[in-house]
């Protein structure tokens, strides 16, 4: 599993591991049933409070991401990744706008935006 | 009973200062920061828990039990380190665990013996010769050896060092892993707390003025900084601002800065962001 934490970022600490976890069911590195690290683990070597940890696993479950079996642990549920999907996408129309709107106030004008666009390499 | 401690309406009136309806709660298997700058009233809290200070009015619980009318049971069920120790120094550890072991039913030379070892303290050797790392590790294997259900801590890596610091802090996860025990925590050392404390509590003048889970403050305060004139006079919408000519520091509550500094990029507070501008305020 995969989980990096920006010490230095605006969100809350919680809200930055559930985004790492999904990733990591995004990408395949988490699958169904797999299990997860205690809460006390994870918040031990991430050195974070564990009411940090168990609010991100709280939150994951309520959305249901993951589910725990008391006295076994927490694990990783089936996922309609297309959710996730979509939210990723907007988050990265979101981050592109203010790129974009940066450039724009840069003094790069639409054309040689879409020049840039129409230049890249890779993707679909 | 799932609180280790509950304080309720706690008031304590000196002639120059007074202790005013304190009230928290501390969870089983959770660990509390308690911050506040020097004379807000940290050391007669925990004083007052400890019945060494005799209370105006109000009740303290430990373990669901009035910390006067059953003060031998409460007292068994707290592990105090206070931040100055209280050895004789011309005596031993040996001496003075053969002494506290006496007041104790539930000791455990087991338990104490296991962080002697694990911390290398010498037993015989005379405390006055004691680096003050290790009277605090000492006083920490006396505290954990009679199997406290709550550890009071009054300032208590304040004489360690980085390393021994981290450490303590494993211990202290260690210590309420199994979700039956906590930690009560006094410090000024609030990157100690960012690592480890689940609740905050910040005391101030005698009052408490916050009271929070750490995923809580992450959530409800956000940190900004900027240029003044971003500002645009609307200095009272934060909880403690600090500017100069250029730039400002501020902490306010997350929807406050939705509202009104929507385009300003911000940080997640820490512990000392809020307890250093809620005490500044906006000046």
């Amino acid at each position: 599993m995969n989980i990096r934490i920006d010490y230095t970022s605006d969100l809350p600490m919680y809200e930055q591991i559930e985004t790492c976890i999904k990733e990591n069911i995004l990408s395949g590195e988490l699958k169904f049933n797999d299990i997860l690290p205690s809460v006390r683990q994870l918040a031990k070597e991430l050195n974070v409070s564990t009411i940090t940890t168990k609010r991100a696993y709280i939150d994951l479950e309520h959305d249901g991401f993951i589910y725990t079996v008391s006295g076994r642990g927490t694990f990783v549920k089936t996922v309609d990744v297309s959710k996730l999907l979509s939210d990723r996408k907007n988050k990265l129309i979101e981050e592109y706008k203010d790129k974009t709107l940066k450039l724009m106030d840069a003094g790069v004008n639409k054309e040689a935006i879409f020049n840039i666009i129409q230049n890249l390499e890779g993707g679909n | 009973m799932d609180n280790i401690l509950e304080i309720t309406n706690l008031n304590k009136d000196f002639t120059d200062f007074k202790l005013d309806n304190i009230n928290l709660t501390l969870e089983k298997g959770s660990i509390m920061g308690f911050i506040g700058e020097n004379g807000a009233g940290k050391t007669t809290t925990i004083r007052l828990i400890l019945n060494a200070l005799e209370k105006s009015s109000g009740q303290i619980k430990v373990m669901g039990r009035d910390n006067v009318v059953e003060e031998l049971y409460v007292k068994s069920q707290i592990g105090y380190v206070p931040d100055e120790d209280y050895f004789i120094s011309n005596s031993t550890l040996l001496m003075h665990s053969k002494t506290l072991r006496l007041f104790y039913d539930n000791w455990s030379e087991d338990i104490f013996k296991s962080y002697i070892s694990r911390w290398k303290i010498p037993l015989n050797k005379k405390i006055s010769e004691f680096s003050k790392g290790m009277k605090t590790k000492a006083m920490f294997a006396l505290a954990f050896a009679h199997n406290p259900k709550v550890l009071i801590l009054d300032e208590p890596t304040a004489g360690l060092d980085p390393m021994a610091r981290i450490e303590l802090l494993d211990i202290l996860r260690e210590f309420v892993s199994d979700g039956e025990k906590s930690v009560f925590f006094s410090t000024h050392i609030t990157s100690d707390l960012d690592k480890i404390a689940d609740y905050i509590t910040l005391i101030h003048e005698g009052r408490i003025i916050e009271s929070i889970s750490a995923d809580k403050l992450e959530e409800k305060y956000i940190f900004l900084s900027g240029s003044v004139e971003d500002l645009k006079g609307l200095d009272n919408k934060f909880i403690g601002l600090r500017k100069g000519e250029i730039v400002f520091e501020g902490l306010i509550l997350r929807e406050t800065a939705n509202e009104f500094f929507k385009a300003m990029k911000g940080i997640k507070p820490n512990i000392e962001n809020l307890l250093t501008y809620s005490i500044w305020g906006v000046k």
